[in-house]
């Protein structure tokens, strides 16, 4: 599981982070710390590029919902977008999609920001 | 460009097995050789013995009008319950096919053996067992759960059957990691398949249960209940759908999941 961030033009507040790999019981925790860290880094808004995220599992999108609870609370926001057909069906049966920001593209999730 | 060898076309009854012709193939496949090829059929058929295994080994070339022919050969002998196998093939003819989309319809193998061994377990049904042992460790996980879709994936499940399994394999043995006894150390990960389903049962050493524990275990898993605000226990009612049948099996020695997923065309 691979984490990569990206600044988004014109917009300080907000960074892409694309996901690579598996997101799965065995990387949870560090995917949450470097979530955190950005946050905390004064970032407002993440929007997460899930194009090249293979998989995930119950345990990770545990943690995606805790992260997008928690941006709320916090005035932040967490939105995902590109999202693969497999990884779409798990967020589905969980009932993720309702309680998650989902976008088909990147720049979707831009415009959303205010 | 290589010179053109000589075709050449061979076959005989499989030694071993009653409904299986070898062929063995040489030379140039072109468009030249179509009378012949469908000659030699015509007295394969009348063999009534329907599954053939073309070796290829000393084939050159493969024109797209060879293939047309083969795959008349594959329609015909799948309407008779049979089918057809390619051995031997090099890399690049291979590719070549690809290029044509054969490898859509044809499978290649590097030996008769494997192609038995899957004539076998599709024509008459045989399980396929695949079983591990485990130390009861997440780290193990995510190999275990690639492993075994790749597996289904080679006995050509498709993409999204062999992400389910996948999904269903890792979310049971993490539950069976999570609840079972660290001193025990052992988490064991069966699986059986067959043509049209599989059956994954995983199992652990449970840590010491009285019959109220197993009572609250079992209402746990029958109804599972999820808690918005928690991060876990989510992973059964994903597993619930992502299968045609789910059982438990617990006492004081351990827990057994049971689950089968049919296999989706």
């Amino acid at each position: 599981m691979k984490l990569e961030v990206a600044e988004v033009e014109a917009h300080n507040n907000v960074r892409v982070v694309a996901f690579e790999g598996d997101l799965d019981s065995t990387n949870v925790e560090s995917t949450l710390e470097q979530i955190n860290d950005i946050y905390d880094s004064g970032v407002v808004h993440i929007i997460a590029d899930f194009q090249k995220l293979r998989y995930v599992n119950s345990t990770g999108l545990g943690i995606l919902l805790h992260i997008s609870k928690t941006a709320r609370s916090n005035d932040c926001s967490f939105k995902i977008a590109k999202i693969n057909d497999n990884v779409f069906e798990i967020i589905e049966i969980i009932g993720a999609n309702t309680l998650l920001e989902v976008y088909d593209e990147i720049q979707d999730a831009v415009d959303s920001i205010t | 460009m290589e010179t053109m060898s000589k075709f050449n076309i061979k076959w005989e009854k499989y030694e071993d097995d009653e409904r299986t012709i070898l062929v063995r193939l040489q030379g140039a496949m072109d468009i030249s050789i179509a009378e012949q090829m469908n000659h030699v059929f015509d007295e394969i058929i009348a063999t009534e013995r329907y599954f053939l295994i073309l070796d290829m080994d000393e084939v050159s070339f493969v024109g797209s009008p060879a293939v047309g022919i083969l795959m008349g050969w594959r329609r015909k002998l799948i309407e008779k319950q049979g089918n057809i196998a390619l051995v031997g093939l090099s890399l690049e003819l291979r590719e070549k096919l690809n290029l044509m989309g054969a490898n859509r319809i044809f499978r290649y193998y590097y030996d008769i053996q494997t192609v038995l061994t899957d004539f076998y377990w599709e024509k008459d049904s045989l399980m396929q067992n695949v079983g591990l042992r485990l130390p009861s460790n997440h780290a193990y996980v995510p190999a275990l759960r690639r492993l075994i879709s790749s597996v289904v994936t080679q006995k050509g499940f498709g993409r999204k059957d062999a992400f389910r399994i996948e999904t269903i394999v890792d979310e049971l043995t993490n539950n069976a990691i999570e609840h079972g006894n660290p001193k025990q150390e052992k988490v064991s990960v069966d699986f059986n398949m067959d043509y049209s389903k599989v059956e994954i049962i995983v199992s652990n050493m449970s840590r010491d249960v009285d019959s109220n524990d197993i009572t609250t275990i079992k209402d746990k898993f029958n109804n599972p209940v999820v808690d918005e605000d928690s991060t876990r226990g989510r992973g059964l009612s994903l597993v619930k759908m992502l299968s045609d049948n789910l059982k438990l099996d617990i006492n004081d020695q351990g827990t057994t999941v049971y689950v089968t997923k049919v296999r989706e065309v």
